[in-house]
């Protein structure tokens, strides 16, 4: 039977001596046990203590390593997380949207505004005009005598107008109009949102639906700006605050702000906007756009002096396919 | 590996893949759009903008290069995982940014260009998901320090 100590319990248990055995072994034994006594009973307790003791030692020192591992793990992850948002600020500044958006490079080129704007009257399209798309509301741009020209018809609230504008506009610029091949005539087509006005074809009086209409107040206020020489660069401007379809981002009021910006004499441009001078142009060319074959927005009709003209569209293909039907074009222009 | 079937790692793995394909697809498309396919009817316009792209790089090609160092970077932690603190430290940061730039992309698509890609929302939902899996994998082994 073992004590809790661990040493094997002595066994009492012993035949009763006579006295003489008794006293003689008493003394022999207890000598041995005297000393056994005196030596034995010290390490039992000393074990104890010293395994305590160094388990409390190793204990501390686990959580010791432990705290210490987690403040490294804590360390690395904040300076993780700080370092992540540093490097997303700079990428998303680097790529952030151009504050004016995109200025298409029209320098060296000749420009002419359109002959209605020229005549700051009221523009009723007239019945004669046998070929509509000379009925131009927006600017001409390029060689006059290019062999081809290029019809654009446009809404500012489009938005893959806008990307035309922003994406494919340039290389049509920089490939073809630079190099004298096109020339570049823009129609307004506002027609997104309500209809702004509609035009009867048979006397071209006009039907104003919707003066609110942004896709009509854009146009109109590039027409009014190009009374001042600046359709192209109003129209950059009005590109470069897309905001969707009746969003506000074309109200009267922002308007105002880019004929500022762009440095218009507003008296100007406030009597063209407030007379609502082109709408029924706008309505017109609509209209007459309609007759060519222009159902959407943008379209384009590329005329090389051909008896046919030809009706194409941006499509998945992007410039890439636009490319080969401008050149081809250019090189059935007779 | 016995690592490869605790929850978290095949969560992270499953999740990544998934963004994986995802990348892979927008990554083909932008070079061949004509295989796009649209529900949301804006996927063209969000693929062929100027955003779409990145230093002159696809974003989708990020996506991929992304998705394919988080799951070399989760197998590498199963192997060794004398690398553990370090590699989860690297993948959350990855995570963290990516989901930061998506924010910015959607942002953009919402009201910039005006239209929404459902592929990149997709990829930036499994994004989102893989670093909550993540973070909280790091948070669990974080708590369970010196309570083992």
């Amino acid at each position: 039977m073992a004590n809790p100590s661990g040493n094997k319990k002595t066994n009492n248990r012993r035949k009763r001596p006579t006295n003489q055995q008794s006293g003689a072994r008493q003394k022999q034994q207890r000598t041995p046990q005297a000393a056994a006594t005196t030596s034995t009973p010290a390490t039992p307790r000393a074990s104890v203590e010293g395994a305590r003791t160094a388990s409390r030692r190793t204990n501390k020192k686990e959580i010791a390593q432990a705290q210490a591992k987690k403040k490294k793990q804590l360390q690395l992850i904040i300076g993780g997380v700080a370092a992540a948002v540093v490097v997303a600020v700079i990428v998303i500044f680097l790529n952030r949207p151009s504050d004016s958006g995109k200025q298409i490079d029209y320098s060296g080129l000749e420009v002419a505004q359109s002959g209605i704007v020229a005549s700051q009257g009221t523009a009723v399209a007239s019945p004669e005009v046998t070929e509509p798309l000379a009925f131009a509301t927006g600017a001409t741009v390029g060689d006059p005598n290019a062999p081809v020209t290029m019809h654009i018809f446009s809404d500012f609230q489009c938005h893959f107008c806008l990307q035309f504008h922003d994406d494919t506009l340039p290389l049509i610029v920089n490939d073809f109009v630079k190099t004298g091949q096109v020339k570049l005539v823009y129609h307004d087509f506002p027609r997104l949102g309500t209809d702004p006005a509609i035009a009867n074809p048979d006397d071209f009086t006009v039907e104003i639906r919707d003066p609110n209409n942004e896709s009509s107040l854009a146009a109109q206020a590039a027409m009014c700006a190009g009374e001042q020489d600046t359709y192209l660069e109003m129209s950059d401007k009005l590109f470069g605050n897309y905001g969707g379809v009746q969003q506000g981002a074309y109200k009267r009021s922002n308007l105002n702000r880019y004929a500022d910006d762009l440095g218009l004499n507003m008296d100007a441009f406030n009597t063209c906007m407030d007379e609502q001078r082109y709408v029924p142009a706008l309505a017109q060319s609509v209209e007459q756009g309609q007759s060519q074959g222009i159902t959407a927005t943008p379209m384009f009709i590329l005329d090389n002096g051909a008896e046919e003209v030809t009706v194409i569209q941006q499509t998945a293909e992007g410039y890439n396919l636009m490319k080969k039907q401008i050149e081809l074009a250019i090189d059935t222009a007779p | 590996m016995a690592g490869l079937r605790n929850p978290f790692t095949i969560a992270s793995l499953a999740l990544a893949t998934v963004g994986l394909i995802l990348s892979a697809y927008l990554t083909y498309v932008h070079y061949n759009i004509d295989a796009l396919v649209c529900g949301t009817g804006g996927c063209e316009l969000v693929q062929t903008s100027e955003y779409s792209e990145m230093f002159g790089i696809p974003i989708a090609i990020f996506g991929l290069l992304m998705f394919i160092t988080v799951i070399a970077g989760v197998i590498l932690r199963e192997r060794r995982p004398e690398t553990g603190d370090l590699v989860s430290t690297g993948i959350l940061m990855i995570l963290l940014t990516a989901v930061l730039y998506w924010v910015y992309l959607t942002w953009l698509e919402l009201n910039v260009i005006h239209a929404i890609c459902q592929w990149c929302v997709m990829t930036s939902g499994a994004t989102v998901l893989l670093l909550g899996v993540e973070a909280t994998r790091w948070y669990r082994n974080y708590t369970q320090i010196g309570s083992e």
